[in-house]
C-alpha cells in the first residue's frame, strides 16, 4: 500500500493505492487521524484501492468519529464496485460520505 | 587462514635476523666493491710506475752513446770518413758494451758523409745503394729533433732481424744538427725486458703499437702478427685514453709509453693476489652482529609476545557460558588498550546477553499467555458435536480456525427454550488482544440478551448501544443473529453488516441477501431490520466470516464470493461436518501455502424435518 497526500489550501486529499488490511491499516490511521488537526476538509481518493478489510474499515470509522468531533468533513471519492459492495454489506455506506 | 601457523614471536625473530643478515650482505658487497676500486687505483699506480721505469730504461740505454756522439760531433767535420770511422770504431764498442741488451750502437752523419757502427759493418762499401737517410732510425730521429725516441720495429739491414732503435739527433756546440745516434734493440730482447715488468703475479705484459699490434708477446709468433684489440675484443678507443678495464675477472691496464710512436704498455692480470684479502675479521663481525640481534630479538620478542600469549590464553577461556573472564594485561601500549577494550566488550556483552535473555523470557511469557488466551477463546465456543444429540429435527455444525494470533471471530448457538435455537456468527474488526477482548464482550452480551427472551432485533439494538459506550478504539462487530423456530422451520434473523449467508433451498445454494444494516458498536440507537425465512425440510443455511471469502493466495487473489458459491454447490448432500471440512479444504487448496491471515469461521444449520 502507498499513501499520497496532496494539499489544496485547506483541502487535503489522501490517495491510497493497494490493499488496506490488518498489516497496512495502522499506517493509514497514522496519516488520517492527525490530518483532522490541520485540514478543513479531507478527501479520501479510493480509485486505486483494491481491497479493504475490517481493520481498514475500523480506521475509516475512527476517521468518521474524528470528523464529527472536529467538524471537519471527510469525503470518500472514486470508490470501486468491490469496495462499494463491502461498504454496503457492512452498512458503512449509510454513515460515510461516499461521493 | 594460512595453512601454517607462525607465531608473532617467530615472525619478529625472522624479521630481525633477516634484516641483520641483509644489512651484513650489503655491507660486504660495498666493502668488496670499494676494495676492488682501491685495487684498480693501486694497479693503475703500479702500471704507471712500471711505464716510468721502462721509459727511464729507454732513456738510459742511449745516454752514454749520446754523450759520446755529442763529443764526436764537435770535431767530426775536421776528419774524413775513414778517419771518423776509425775513431768511432774504437769508441763505440766501449760504449755499447755497457749495455749488453743492445745489439749495436750506430752513429751517422746527417749528410751521409759517414756512418759508423760498433760492429765492423760498413754498408756503404758493400751496397752502393744503401742510404742512411731512408732508414727508419734516421727518419724517426729527425721527426723529433733533440729528443730520445724509439722507432717502430723494422728489419735490420745488417742482420736481417727485426729490431727497434732508440735514436736521437746529434748537434754541435752551436746546436746545429750534425747527425743521428742510435742503439738497436732486437725484439726478443725487448720482449724479455717487458716480460719482467709484470704488475700482477699471474699477469702478462705486452707492448702494442698505435694500432694494437703486438710489439712484444710471450708467444713470439704473435709479435707483429696479432692484434690485442682482436684478441681481447676491445674497442680501438681504448688506445686513445689510457686506463683500466675489468673483464671476466681480469684487469686490463693500458698505459701510453712516452717517447714512443704511440705505444701502449698493456698488462693483464686477474689480481687474485690483491683480491685474496682476508675477509675473516669482517665475517666474524657479521656473525657477532647476527648473534647479538638474535639475543635482542628474543628479549624483545618475549616482551611483546608474553602479553599476547597471556591475552590469547585468557580469551580462549571465554565462552558464552562464562563471560566473567577478564584479561589481565596492564601494559601501556596497544596490547593494553586491546585488553581493556576486550574487557569492556565482554562486560557489555554480559549486560547485553542478560538484557536479551530477560527480553526473550518476557516475550516467551507473553507468547505463552497469548496461547492460553487463544485456547480460552476457542473453548468459549461450543465445540461438542453433535451438539444436541436428542434433537433430530435439525442439525448444526460449526468450526473456527484461528489465524496465527488471537482474533475476533466467533460463533455461538444455544437453545433459548425447547422450540427455539439461537445461532450467532460474528467478526470483530482487527486482530490481536483488543479484538479478542471485544469478542468476549460481544459474545456474552448477545447470549445474555438472547436468553432473556428478546427478539433478535431487540438483542442487536441493546447490544449495539452497550458496545458503543466507551468504544474509544472504534472497534466494531459484524454479526448475524437468528432464531430457528424448530417446530415450523421459521428462521428470524438480523444482519449487522455481516457477509450474506448462503441458503440452500430446492437442492441448491444461493445468496440470502437482505437490505444491510450497520455493523454493531459504530453508532448508538440504530434500528435493525428483522427478516424472516422458512427452512423447509432439507434446507440448509450456511454462514461464514470474511476469512473464507477473503482468503488470499500467493498471487494476492481473493477466494471471493463467486468461488464460494460454486464450491458450496459442488459439495451437496454431505453431512454438515463433511461440508464444512470440504469448504475449508477448498480454501486451503486455493491459498496454496500462503499464510492464513484471518480467522476462518463457518456455521451450517440444516432443517431435517418439521414436527
Amino acid at each position: 500500500m502507498t499513501i499520497n497526500k496532496t494539499q489544496d489550501k485547506g483541502k487535503l486529499t489522501i490517495s491510497i493505492e493497494g490493499k488496506l488490511d490488518a498489516t497496512t491499516a495502522q499506517e493509514f490511521q497514522d496519516v488520517l487521524i492527525p490530518a483532522f488537526d490541520d485540514a478543513r476538509e479531507i478527501v479520501l481518493d479510493f480509485e486505486k484501492l483494491t481491497y479493504i478489510s475490517s481493520a481498514g474499515l475500523r480506521v475509516l470509522l475512527a476517521g468518521h468519529k474524528k470528523s464529527f468531533a472536529k467538524d471537519v468533513p471527510m469525503k470518500i471519492i472514486n470508490v470501486s464496485e468491490d469496495i462499494t459492495e463491502i461498504f454496503t454489506m457492512t452498512g458503512f455506506a449509510s454513515i460515510l460520505s461516499i461521493m | 587462514m594460512s595453512k601454517f601457523f607462525y607465531s608473532i614471536r617467530f615472525r619478529i625473530h625472522a624479521l630481525n635476523v633477516g634484516l641483520v643478515f641483509a644489512i651484513s650482505v650489503a655491507f660486504l658487497v660495498i666493502f668488496l666493491e670499494n676494495s676492488r676500486r682501491t685495487n684498480s687505483k693501486h694497479l693503475e699506480d703500479i702500471a704507471k710506475k712500471t711505464v716510468q721505469y721502462l721509459n727511464a730504461d729507454i732513456q738510459n740505454a742511449l745516454a752514454p752513446a749520446i754523450d759520446m756522439a755529442n763529443y764526436v760531433a764537435t770535431f767530426a767535420d775536421d776528419y774524413d770518413l775513414e778517419q771518423n770511422t776509425h775513431i768511432l770504431g774504437k769508441m763505440l764498442p766501449a760504449v755499447s758494451s755497457a749495455f749488453e741488451a743492445y745489439y749495436g750502437t750506430t752513429l751517422s752523419r746527417f749528410d751521409g758523409g759517414w756512418f759508423a757502427t760498433a760492429t765492423d759493418w760498413d754498408p756503404y762499401s758493400t751496397n752502393p745503394n744503401w742510404d742512411q737517410l731512408k732508414r727508419p732510425w734516421f727518419i724517426y730521429a729527425m721527426q723529433s729533433p733533440g729528443k730520445i725516441t724509439i722507432t717502430d720495429p723494422y728489419e735490420d739491414s745488417n742482420t736481417g732481424e727485426i729490431c727497434v732503435t732508440i735514436v736521437k739527433t746529434v748537434a754541435d756546440s752551436t746546436g746545429k744538427i750534425k747527425g743521428v745516434v742510435g742503439v738497436d734493440i732486437f725484439l726478443d730482447k725487448l720482449t724479455e725486458i717487458i716480460n719482467e715488468h709484470k704488475i700482477t703475479e699471474d699477469g702478462k705484459s705486452f707492448l702494442v703499437d698505435a694500432n694494437g699490434l703486438y710489439i712484444t708477446h710471450q708467444d713470439t709468433s704473435k709479435i707483429l702478427e696479432n692484434n690485442i684489440l682482436e684478441d681481447m675484443k676491445l674497442d680501438k678507443s681504448i688506445l686513445k685514453k689510457q686506463g683500466i678495464k675489468f673483464r671476466d675477472g681480469m684487469y686490463i691496464t693500458f698505459i701510453a709509453v712516452p717517447n714512443t710512436p704511440n705505444w701502449h704498455f698493456v698488462s693483464i692480470g686477474s689480481l687474485k693476489s690483491l683480491d685474496k684479502m682476508d675477509l675473516t675479521p669482517i665475517l666474524i663481525i657479521i656473525a657477532i652482529f647476527i648473534v647479538l640481534s638474535i639475543i635482542v630479538s628474543f628479549v624483545l620478542g618475549s616482551r611483546i609476545s608474553k602479553p599476547i600469549k597471556k591475552l590469547t590464553d585468557d580469551v580462549s577461556k571465554l565462552g558464552l557460558s562464562d563471560l566473567d573472564i577478564r584479561v589481565e594485561v596492564n601494559t601501556n601500549d596497544e596490547l593494553g588498550i586491546l585488553a581493556r577494550t576486550f574487557n569492556k566488550m565482554t562486560a557489555d556483552l554480559e549486560v547485553s546477553i542478560e538484557t536479551s535473555t530477560r527480553e526473550r523470557a518476557e516475550k516467551e511469557r507473553i507468547g505463552a499467555e497469548l496461547n492460553v488466551a487463544k485456547d480460552i477463546q476457542v473453548s468459549m465456543l461450543p465445540c461438542l458435536f453433535p451438539a444436541f444429540p436428542h434433537r433430530t429435527e435439525f442439525d448444526i455444525y460449526a468450526s473456527m480456525q484461528p489465524a496465527k494470533e488471537v482474533g475476533g471471530d466467533f460463533y455461538d448457538f444455544f437453545l433459548i427454550d425447547d422450540n427455539t435455537l439461537a445461532a450467532v456468527i460474528a467478526d470483530v474488526s482487527g486482530k490481536g488482544v483488543p479484538a479478542a477482548l471485544f469478542m468476549v464482550i460481544a459474545k456474552t452480551l448477545i447470549k445474555n440478551n438472547a436468553q432473556s427472551g428478546k427478539s433478535p432485533k431487540e438483542v442487536f439494538e441493546i447490544v449495539n448501544n452497550l458496545l458503543c459506550e466507551n468504544n474509544e478504539a472504534s472497534m466494531f462487530v459484524s454479526a448475524i443473529l437468528g432464531y430457528l423456530d424448530i417446530p415450523t422451520g421459521k428462521f428470524t434473523f438480523v444482519n449487522a453488516g455481516h457477509n450474506p449467508p448462503l441458503l440452500r433451498t430446492n437442492g441448491r445454494f444461493n445468496w440470502l441477501k437482505t437490505e444491510p444494516d450497520l455493523v454493531l458498536a459504530v453508532m448508538e440507537n440504530i434500528s435493525y431490520k428483522q427478516h424472516e425465512i422458512t427452512l423447509n425440510r432439507g434446507d440448509e443455511l450456511f454462514m461464514y466470516t470474511d476469512g473464507v471469502t477473503e482468503a488470499v493466495n500467493n498471487k494476492g487473489d481473493l477466494f471471493n464470493n463467486q468461488r464460494l458459491l460454486e464450491v458450496a454447490n459442488n459439495y451437496l448432500d454431505l453431512s454438515l461436518r463433511e461440508f464444512i471440512v470440504s469448504i475449508k479444504c477448498e480454501v486451503d487448496k486455493f491459498a496454496d501455502g500462503a499464510e492464513q491471515a484471518d480467522d476462518i469461521t463457518m456455521l451450517a444449520l440444516k432443517m431435517k424435518y418439521h414436527k
